[in-house]
């Protein structure tokens, strides 16, 4: 079955089930268009990160289905864990270029596959020094490694980027200087992304639509310009005030 | 290279005995005299500018026996090594990667071999397929496959579930190809660790079934079997111990110091990179 071009995921009706009984995804559905952010909220344990690995088939739905329009990439919460310590950030890099089963994009074909001036430029594109391609991640800061995981994740520019709680363990200012990172990104190469968090106020920054996870269930879905509208559901509110405290 | 020197005191012993028993193994092919050549009118000679390291109780050279001893000694322990790595780390990163019954199975016979102190194990072991070097490598081999296995498959669950592994999936490697990027550079510091302190383990281990039968058979010169031979002499010509215990204890000494090195050398977070 084909999705719209335009289309760049569509979920259907996933259910999940844990062996242990726990109800982590309960007729989930969504949709990400080409160019767009769709923000997903919730608290922890609402099944917002169940949902990304299903989507980006980690793990599998029990029930439901899955259409993808080409490539997708994610950028993890923990930036430490995202990249390998024994290896050279280069090596980390240029992991999904270095399978060679996805071609370089154009907007890299001009370095006319040459490895080290890729990995720069990718560098380059999320401000990092190209001297840091050959340190190991525990000389980079928190920040700097999520930026490192950001450049692998648009090298190949995939239709879709999963950002599953991209700015949660990084400083207050660190995060401020990766959302606006992420924009700019978005804006410069037409990136979608899935944008989770449990930060309302990171997910209206970034999104165009919000979808609010509660138990597995998206209990609400809305464009960002009417989150403080009246009608909110109760537990919308709920996350409203945790941030306006 | 001075304040190389400086920083690593002991990796530089380590090295220096490395090149002390390196030259051993190569000089053993031209040792002054032939290891097993009884001259029973020149037993047990003293010290001497002729006979370096005396001669033993049937006038066979004691410095041509230590070095051809080398030989034998440090060449069954590396080739029990290795075969040892060759069987224990791809089965733990098999076991540990795969996981589920696979694992349980794998993990229940490791148990089973790791129940048996090891010395004891190896003792039957040879007793039972009796005397001789094949058999007293294959008694060894036994015994030590299962630490690298515990070691690797250890390493390996505890980073398997890590989100690098999960981007390296989904940027399309394949099982064995994320194991030998990503499980290898892990395993590989403690592995090297591990079994550089093990070499000193196995020579003590050889040297010891040597020493009560179980390992070298007369004439072939071997550290532990010449303890074995030079016991009876004991007080009267206490080199013929004395000589071959100080080699086995050196050789124990670098490995142990060796291993040391290593461990740091491995560990990426004390590596200087210019940024």
């Amino acid at each position: 079955m084909s999705i719209p071009s335009e289309t760049v995921i569509e979920a259907e009706r996933l259910s999940k089930r844990y062996k242990c009984g726990h109800l982590a995804l309960d007729d989930v559905s969504l949709t990400v268009k080409k160019g767009e952010c769709l923000g997903i909220a919730g608290e922890s344990g609402s099944g917002k990160s169940t949902l990304a690995r299903c989507l980006l088939a980690i793990e599998s739905q029990d029930i439901g289905k899955i259409m993808r329009n080409g490539t997708m990439q994610a950028v993890f919460q923990n930036p430490s864990a995202s990249l390998n310590p024994k290896l050279k950030v280069i090596d980390s890099l240029m992991e999904p270029l270095d399978g060679g089963k996805i071609a370089y994009p154009s907007f890299l074909s001009h370095f006319r596959e040459d490895r080290r001036k890729t990995a720069e430029f990718l560098l380059k594109l999320v401000d990092i020094p190209g001297s840091y391609l050959d340190a190991y991640p525990h000389q980079l800061s928190g920040g700097q490694k999520q930026r490192i995981s950001i450049a692998r994740a648009i090298s190949v520019e995939p239709s879709l980027i999963i950002l599953d709680e991209p700015t949660s363990s990084l400083d207050v200012s660190v995060q401020a200087n990766i959302l606006n990172l992420l924009k700019d990104l978005q804006e410069d190469f037409g990136l979608s992304y899935l944008f989770i968090s449990h930060d309302l106020a990171a997910v209206r920054f970034m999104s165009q639509r919000i979808a609010i996870m509660q138990r597995g269930k998206i209990v609400e879905h809305f464009a960002s310009e009417e989150l403080f509208s009246e009608e909110r559901h109760p537990c919308t509110q709920q996350l409203i005030a945790v941030f306006e405290s | 290279m001075n304040q190389f020197l400086l920083r690593h005191p002991k990796s530089i012993i380590g090295l220096l005995v490395v090149s002390f028993v390196l030259m051993i193994v190569s000089v053993s092919y031209i040792a002054p005299y032939d290891p097993n050549h009884v001259t029973m009118k020149e037993r047990l000679l003293p010290i001497s500018s002729e006979h370096w390291l005396g001669t033993d109780h049937l006038g066979r050279d004691i410095f041509s026996r230590i070095l051809v001893g080398a030989r034998t000694t440090v060449g069954t322990s590396l080739l029990i090594l290795m075969c040892s790595l060759l069987i224990g780390i791809p089965i733990g990163l098999f076991s540990g990667y795969i996981g589920g019954r696979f694992d349980r199975v794998l993990m229940k016979i490791v148990d089973a071999f790791m129940a048996f102190p090891d010395y004891i194990f190896a003792i039957v072991l040879s007793g039972l397929l009796g005397p001789g070097m094949f058999n007293l490598i294959f008694a060894i081999v036994i015994v030590k496959w299962v630490g690298y296995t515990r070691l690797v498959r250890s390493t390996v669950i505890t980073e398997k579930h890590k989100e690098y592994v999960l981007l390296a999936k989904i940027n399309g490697l394949r099982s064995f190809q994320i194991l030998k990027k990503h499980m290898i550079p892990h395993i590989m510091g403690n592995v090297l660790v591990l079994a550089t302190l093990d070499l000193g383990k196995i020579i003590l281990m050889i040297a010891a079934l040597s020493y009560i039968g179980l390992g070298a058979q007369p004439p072939t010169a071997e550290w532990g079997s010449m303890l074995n031979e030079g016991k009876a002499f004991f007080y009267n010509a206490p080199l013929l111990m004395v000589i071959p215990g100080l080699a086995i204890m050196l050789f124990v000494l670098m490995s142990n110091l060796l291993g040391d090195y290593l461990r740091d050398k491995f560990d990426v977070k004390s590596k200087k990179v210019g940024i």
